[in-house]
């Protein structure tokens, strides 16, 4: 069924944006800070690991938007036992059980705190393209250092806020 | 070494015969309505066993083939069928879990002669209880529904019967009345005498034994003793009398509290 909106939120938050995307981001900011030198690491940062946002940012939006149908406990009418009630019952029963769960769980709030969080993160990054400008060098970049850290403190807002949606379907 | 498919049901379950006899998988199938046991020497030459999960028998089957130590998969179109036995033999066979599997039927007709000819059939097999809280969901699902039918609007920000007030609040109802959406519903005490009727539940709960070994298995065993209320619950829906609310109240607040413990459902 669902390829599991878990196994995505996995491939999406654990594996890129805190493993790779999030680590790169730290790495340079070390790397602003003089703290660590990895020449080739420099050049390759803002050409080929800061743009990947722009490549993944749907993925997230479709992360979020496929949250209720994939995650709402309206989903179990579809599994046995309920996939065997008639449909006279399934009319009223399926939109129902969403109404109510939308109504009592905070997933809805969590899901719209989410969806701003990755537009502060979209609105972050173009903020700090624009920063950046026509700069490619390290030397050149180092002035930029809080706008980086601010864009890394909207990433772990992001993956704190993914990971506060539920792995598991909440029926009551 | 060979793959064996065991079933001793009536129907051939519309496997790919000719593709899997291709890749050297075995049948043991009925012929004229009778089947024979696995030879010692059928179980020797194998890797893996499927066995399609009907009765006592299978069970048994199953018994021999984690005593010869070879994989076992069960397999039927009834995942809670080919679930319960698993799991039932796991705990029989502590140490040989990891040779004890199930697959669903669909995915055997599709991907076993693939599994075979690729040498390699875990791909099949479904890691764990899939839906190991399937039915304590179902049943709060049914009686969410039950509870919003029986509604009552009493007074202004009041709604009843008395013996279910908390439980409205608990479930949603009386918070979404209170939004615009909440306005879709305020019919739906039309349905209160169907779901009142025990038929209306057995539309998904049609065999007591059934329901009652996958509350057994969902609740480790404490269902029925230690969950009297939902067990009453359960006799209601199989006796011929009517559901009440009372009933339906109590044995809610016992499934949200197995369902909360469980972290509720598996996607």
């Amino acid at each position: 069924m669902n390829a599991s909106w878990q196994r995505k939120r996995i491939r999406f938050n654990h594996d890129w944006l805190k493993n790779e995307y999030l680590l790169a981001l730290g790495c340079w900011q070390r790397m602003l800070e003089d703290s660590v030198r990895d020449p080739q690491s420099e050049g390759r940062f803002l050409t080929s690991v800061l743009p990947t946002w722009t490549k993944r940012r749907e993925e997230a939006y479709a992360l979020v938007l496929s949250f209720e149908a994939e995650m709402s406990p309206a989903v179990l009418m579809n599994r046995l036992p309920l996939k065997d009630v008639q449909p006279e019952t399934r009319a009223w029963l399926e939109p129902l059980i969403r109404d109510l769960w939308r109504s009592r769980s905070v997933v809805s709030h969590h899901l719209q705190e989410t969806v701003a969080a990755i537009t502060a993160v979209d609105d972050g990054y173009d903020q700090l393209r624009a920063a950046i400008g026509d700069r490619t060098s390290i030397e050149e970049l180092r002035s930029l250092y809080d706008e980086f850290a601010r864009f890394e403190g909207l990433c772990q807002e992001l993956s704190r806020r993914l990971g506060l949606l539920p792995a598991r379907i909440i029926v009551t | 070494m060979t793959t064996i498919v065991y079933d001793r049901s009536v129907s051939d379950h519309q496997l790919p015969a000719a593709d899997l006899a291709a890749v050297g998988c075995l049948f043991i199938i009925p012929v004229f309505g009778t089947v024979r046991a696995i030879t010692k020497e059928e179980l020797q030459n194998a890797a893996v066993v499927c066995v399609h999960a009907g009765d006592d028998l299978d069970y048994k089957t199953g018994m021999d083939v984690l005593k010869s130590g070879k994989h076992l998969a069960y397999f039927s179109a009834d995942e809670h069928r080919a679930n319960r036995h698993t799991v039932e033999l796991r705990k029989l066979f502590p140490t040989q879990v990891g040779l004890v599997h199930w697959i669903r039927l669909e995915r055997l007709r599709q991907d076993l002669g693939r599994a075979i000819a690729a040498g390699d059939l875990s791909t099949l097999y479904e890691r764990e209880r899939p839906n190991a809280a399937d039915t304590l969901a179902g049943l709060a699902i049914l009686c969410q529904g039950y509870l919003a039918t029986h509604a009552v609007k009493e007074a202004p920000e009041q709604w009843g019967p008395r013996e279910i007030r908390d439980v409205l609040t608990e479930i949603g109802w009386v918070d979404l009345m209170k939004t615009a959406a909440g306005a879709r519903w305020s019919g739906l005490s039309v349905h209160a005498q169907r779901t009142a009727n025990p038929a209306w539940w057995r539309e998904a709960l049609d065999q007591k034994e059934e329901l009652d070994n996958c509350l057994r298995d969902e609740t480790l065993g404490e269902y029925p003793e230690g969950m009297p209320v939902l067990a009453r619950l359960v006799e209601a829906i199989f006796a011929a009398e009517n559901i009440t609310p009372r009933i339906v109240g109590l044995a809610y607040r016992c499934l949200a509290g197995r369902l909360k413990a469980a972290m509720e459902v598996k996607p």
